[in-house]
């Protein structure tokens, strides 16, 4: 058995604090964790803010370790690297009551020593924060305080402290402790073993439970749980500070942070619960999130949140710190009811704990060797093209991006991978792969392989966060063990060292996405003599269609019935006939424009490309044709509360595990939304053996075509809710179940609410234009389809910007996708032929119509425009009025909102100032 | 686990009430049995819907679209179809069929991997092209 003088339990910010401070002595030490990775429990869910000083009364000794802890950030700051801000706290006040308070806050922060802090009249808080509600009277401001990321802080308290001797067990659930022969044994569920001279209980949640194991004194730890929305980084409302309200007497209250990743965190709540591993969040709490931020800062939209979560806070009755050697069990260092500001305090907890151990006999003495710094975590999406570059020279892993919305490139993945993180939560806290808005849609199914290939499991081995929260339950018959079967492009090529200055290129239009749109495009802007190169981030042209393997494609264009390969396969060999130029397995990072001023010769675009093959690499064009598609809503976009367990996850990417990688996601499924994606998927389930216990969807008409209801779901006999909603997600690590309530009035009903149970939820509640690119090239959006501004030529507010495809607005079918990104290249090539911009007309939507894309008619001609109807009907009419009259009338044997109706405008006789409308009766 | 469950596998055929996909409206379709075996077909409101209905109703068939095991290809899945629609009750006996192939790579697409599967006269093709991936080969050449 493994013996050490020091045992701590517990690998929370506590517990990793204390094992740091303790290695810089010479000294055996333990770090024991029952979770699979260090900072799972309280420490992975708060609102990671070093606070101020001036929220508690020096009576608690929380207050004593909070002020001591923030003053010590500084310095970790400096060893660890850990990102940490400190951009310091604003409490906002509305009412002269308010001011009050405040005042006496700011006494207390006084009587603490809190560095710089200041009351603070109208004029100086909004010019401390200018997000704030113009209704804010006043407040406090305290310059110490500051953000880190909790996880990130943990994380590199544990590399620290294992690269110094210490010893860090996973896993390792603490169920029995002795004492015999002057020291203790610690064993664990699994029949590990470990002695130990002294043991540090910094258990969290659980301190109470060690206590009792040890037979040290009784005390209960009541967990209060504090839920969260997180929002997009692209959100109008981040503050410049962490803006908090004026405190009750039960709560801080539910704040506005700032994170040091740029996106922005609301709450908490505090809620009493009875169970330690309740973190599930609840519909109703998290509604008042939102209301009560945008209190303190109205920008704050809900239309931003990306994931809802909670964390749980271990208090005390007495609501202070419990730090002591036990009174009943010598050498056990209790340190129980660190709730906030406990991540504050940490560093301060560390010192004293080094003090009680010190006085309950433990002799320490400085180490000669101890290694305070550590490697900064080297983060591709804060480099400059240059060093990322230089990155990948190192490593061409670095030249590939594994997840896009945070541009997390696969050495990054590796490196959390290496540091011990083998859960995809562990890997997502390291590297924040699978943090961004897509929420893992697209990456989980690369990051499944790079775990396997890095660690030699299996696909189905792989874990959310821990044994029991496996993200595959199976292999279809005759795929391999383990995902990693792509030999030939795993490895780095020759041309890494390849001068980039040489790798610049000029084409005349850049195509960013080889999917249905990008390719017809491209093969129209080639058909009139034009240079096209065709992006694409995966190894094949084709984008989506290649994992869409049922058919029901093409109907339209092709008058023959195909499946998604095979259309998708029509137009790449199209685009080898065009000997169009492509790059595959290649991201594009940004889009600018040249300078205004720029000479001739250096106008248009520069487009960052990222590869394996070739770095980062510039291409310089004349036009750019957006037709990057769109990514799926998800959980975060729809607010489902409940739990968050492995298997809840978006049609697409189950679709993608399914045909692509050959794995089975789950055994009974509930699938929400009934879209045509989430019809289909049901029915691949059913293909692929597996049971789909029901399809919910909110509306009281299905959102998918009939076929597919008939095809899809009548076939199988799968039951359809239509007008219900899933209220909550059950399962701590996989799921078992959703509540399902019907609506009524609008409302959910959950008086009338029932469970079902199932291992797998699929999510298929629509898709956005995935328009990150635009938007940072200034291209402006619209509100209704999410997708960009464009004329009659379909150029964007930006000139030669153009877009087409379900980047531009969410098509139904695949064949418009084509046909609109045909007039799309069509309009390029005009473009690049200098042809003269004719007048334009815009056309409102009337009547019952939710959007007309492309929003302007050209003046003498006849146009083709999609609408969508906000009505279902049979024998409908499309009416087109100029000036209020109605010049237009097209019949349609039936219109409903997920059908798109196409209708040719005639411009040929407007007048430049006519005002043109698109009506449906 | 596809073994045990391909008994759900099964697609209703002895409803008397369909829906019709024949175009967006789907009219509810009744279809009763006369005395002569004819059939008559109420709710559809154009002659395509009863067509539909006794089509669905004598011989049911669908399209069978699936993945097969491939080896020495950049994925693990290539992706077939029938080539033709397999009746209804013969489905779940075709698509063992599939998942039993183990397929090397290249394989071209509207390769017919199996043909008139089970003495059906349904074919099993491939609806993709996928290469032969080397060792050390790359993929693209920008």
């Amino acid at each position: 058995m493994d013996s050490v003088r020091v045992a701590i339990i517990g690998a929370g910010v506590s517990g990793a604090a204390i094992a740091r401070r303790l290695s810089e002595y010479d000294l055996s030490v333990a770090l024991i964790e029952k979770e699979a990775d260090v900072s799972f429990g309280t420490s992975k869910a708060n609102s990671g803010i070093i606070h101020g000083g001036f929220h508690h009364n020096t009576k608690y000794l929380k207050a004593r370790l909070e002020v001591q802890g923030a003053g010590m950030y500084p310095q970790l700051h400096r060893e660890l690297g850990f990102p940490y801000r400190r951009c310091g706290i604003v409490v906002a006040a509305f009412t002269p009551e308010e001011m009050t308070a405040v005042e006496h806050l700011y006494r207390q922060g006084v009587d603490n020593d809190s560095a710089g802090i200041e009351l603070c009249g109208a004029d100086r808080i909004h010019g401390l924060e200018p997000k704030l509600h113009s209704d804010v009277i006043g407040g406090l401001y305290a310059p110490a305080g500051g953000i880190i990321e909790p996880y990130r802080f943990v994380f590199a308290l544990v590399e620290n402290a294992e690269q110094n001797g210490v010893r860090v067990l996973r896993g390792f659930d603490v169920c029995d402790a002795t004492f015999s022969g002057d020291a203790f044994t610690v064993t664990s569920g699994d029949g590990r073993s470990i002695r130990a001279d002294f043991v540090v209980n910094a258990a969290g949640l659980h301190a109470d439970e060690v206590s009792a194991r040890f037979g040290a004194e009784s005390f209960t730890i009541h967990p209060r749980k504090g839920e969260y929305h997180l929002l997009d980084r692209r959100t109008a409302a981040c503050p410049d500070r962490v803006v908090f309200p004026v405190p009750t007497s039960v709560s801080k209250g539910m704040l506005v942070i700032p994170t040091v990743e740029g996106t922005v965190l609301l709450g908490p709540t505090a809620d009493a619960v009875d169970a330690k591993d309740d973190v599930d969040t609840d519909g109703s709490r998290l509604g008042e999130i939102v209301t009560s931020a945008q209190r303190l800062i109205p920008s704050v939209s809900a239309k931003d949140i990306i994931t809802s979560f909670a964390g749980l806070r271990p208090a005390l009755d007495d609501g202070d710190f419990l730090i002591r050697e036990s009174s009943a069990v010598p050498r056990l260092i209790q340190v129980a009811g660190i709730q906030s500001p406990g991540l504050t305090a940490a560093p301060a907890v560390a010192e004293l704990v080094k003090d009680l151990l010190k006085e309950a006999g433990c002799e320490l003495t400085e180490r000669r060797s101890f290694t305070r710094t550590l490697a900064p975590v080297r983060r591709s999406r804060l480099l400059d093209d240059e060093e990322l570059h230089d990155a990948w020279r190192a490593d061409p892993d670095a030249g590939e991006a594994v997840c896009r919305c945070e541009t997390v490139t696969r050495d990054e993945v590796r490196a959390a991978i290496a540091a011990g993180h083998t859960t995809l939560d562990g890997i997502k806290f390291y590297s924040r792969a699978g943090a961004g808005r897509c929420q893992g849609a697209f990456c989980t199914p690369r990051l499944i392989q790079i775990v396997c290939e890095e660690t030699g499991r299996s696909a189905t081995e792989v874990t959310k966060r821990g044994p029991g929260s496996e993200l595959l339950v199976d292999r279809l018959p005759g795929t391999p063990d383990t995902p990693a079967v792509r030999t030939g492009t795993t490895r780095p090529t020759r041309s890494r060292t390849t001068p980039n200055a040489g790798a610049d290129r000029r084409v005349d239009a850049i195509v960013i996405g080889g999917g249905a749109a990008g390719l017809a495009a491209a093969s129209e802007i080639a058909q009139a003599g034009f240079h096209a190169l065709v992006v694409d981030r995966e190894p094949a042209l084709g984008g989506i269609l290649r994992q869409c393997i049922h058919n029901g494609f093409g109907l339209q264009e092709f008058e023959e019935e195909l499946t998604g390969p095979e259309y998708a396969e029509r137009y790449v060999e199209e685009a080898d006939q065009h000997r169009i130029d492509r790059v595959t397995s290649t991201t594009a990072l940004a889009i600018r424009g040249a300078a205004a001023d720029a000479p001739t010769d250096a106008q248009g675009f520069i487009t960052t490309l990222l590869s394996k093959r070739r770095g980062v690499a510039h291409v310089r064009s004349r036009a750019v044709v957006l037709a990057m598609g769109s990514r799926e809503r998800n959980r975060g976009s729809i607010q489902i509360p409940g739990s968050r367990p492995a298997g809840v996850m978006t049609a697409g990417a189950a679709q993608r595990l399914i045909n692509i990688e050959g794995m089975i996601p789950g055994k009974r499924t509930v699938i929400v939304g009934s879209g045509d994606i989430g019809l289909i998927m049901a029915r691949r389930m059913k293909l692929i053996g597996a049971d789909v216990e029901a399809v919910i969807e909110i509306q009281p008409v299905p959102s998918g075509i009939n076929r597919n209801i008939v095809q899809c779901l009548d076939d199988f006999g799968i039951p359809l809710y239509l007008g219900h909603v899933v209220t909550a997600i059950h399962g701590s690590r996989r799921v078992n179940g959703v509540t399902v309530a019907p609506i009524e009035n609008g409302v959910p009903r959950t008086d009338r609410s029932f469970q079902i149970d199932c291992d797998t939820v699929l999510l298929s509640v629509g898709l956005i234009p995935e328009n990150e690119l635009s938007r940072e090239l200034g291209v402006r959006l619209h509100t209704q389809t999410n997708g960009p501004i464009v004329d009659a030529s379909l150029m964007t507010s930006v000139p030669g910007v153009f877009a087409g495809g379900n980047v531009l607005h969410i098509h139904d079918l695949v064949d418009y996708v084509a046909e609109e990104s045909r007039r799309c290249g069509r309009a390029v090539a005009a473009y690049l032929n200098g042809d003269a911009a004719t007048a334009q007309v815009p056309i409102a939507a009337g009547s019952n119509v939710r959007y007309v894309v492309p929003g302007s008619v050209r003046v003498g001609a006849t146009s083709t425009h999609y609408l969508r109807s906000m009505i279902a009907k049979v024998g409908a009419k499309v009416e087109v009025t100029v000036d209020g009259e109605v010049v237009q009338t097209a019949r349609e044997h039936h219109v409903q909102p997920s059908e798109m109706i196409s209708v040719e405008i005639d411009g040929t006789s407007l007048q430049p100032d006519a005002s043109v409308e698109v009506s449906i009766r | 686990m596809i073994a045990e469950n391909q008994k759900l596998v099964t697609i209703r055929r002895d409803e008397r009430e369909r829906t019709c996909i024949v175009c967006p409206i789907g009219c509810r379709l009744t279809i009763d049995v006369n005395d002569d075996r004819t059939l008559s077909v109420s709710g559809n409101r154009c002659k395509r819907g009863k067509e539909y209905a006794e089509e669905e109703f004598r011989d049911p068939r669908r399209t069978v679209t699936a993945t097969c095991a491939i080896r020495g290809a950049a994925v693990a899945r290539l992706p077939v179809r029938s080539s033709a629609g397999v009746p209804v009750d013969a489905i779940a006996g075709f698509l063992a069929r599939v998942y039993e192939l183990r397929l090397d790579a290249p394989v071209s697409r509207a390769t017919v991997l199996l043909s008139d599967v089970d003495g059906s006269g349904v074919d099993l093709v491939a609806t993709a092209t996928m290469e032969r991936v080397d060792a050390e080969q790359e993929e693209d050449d920008g």
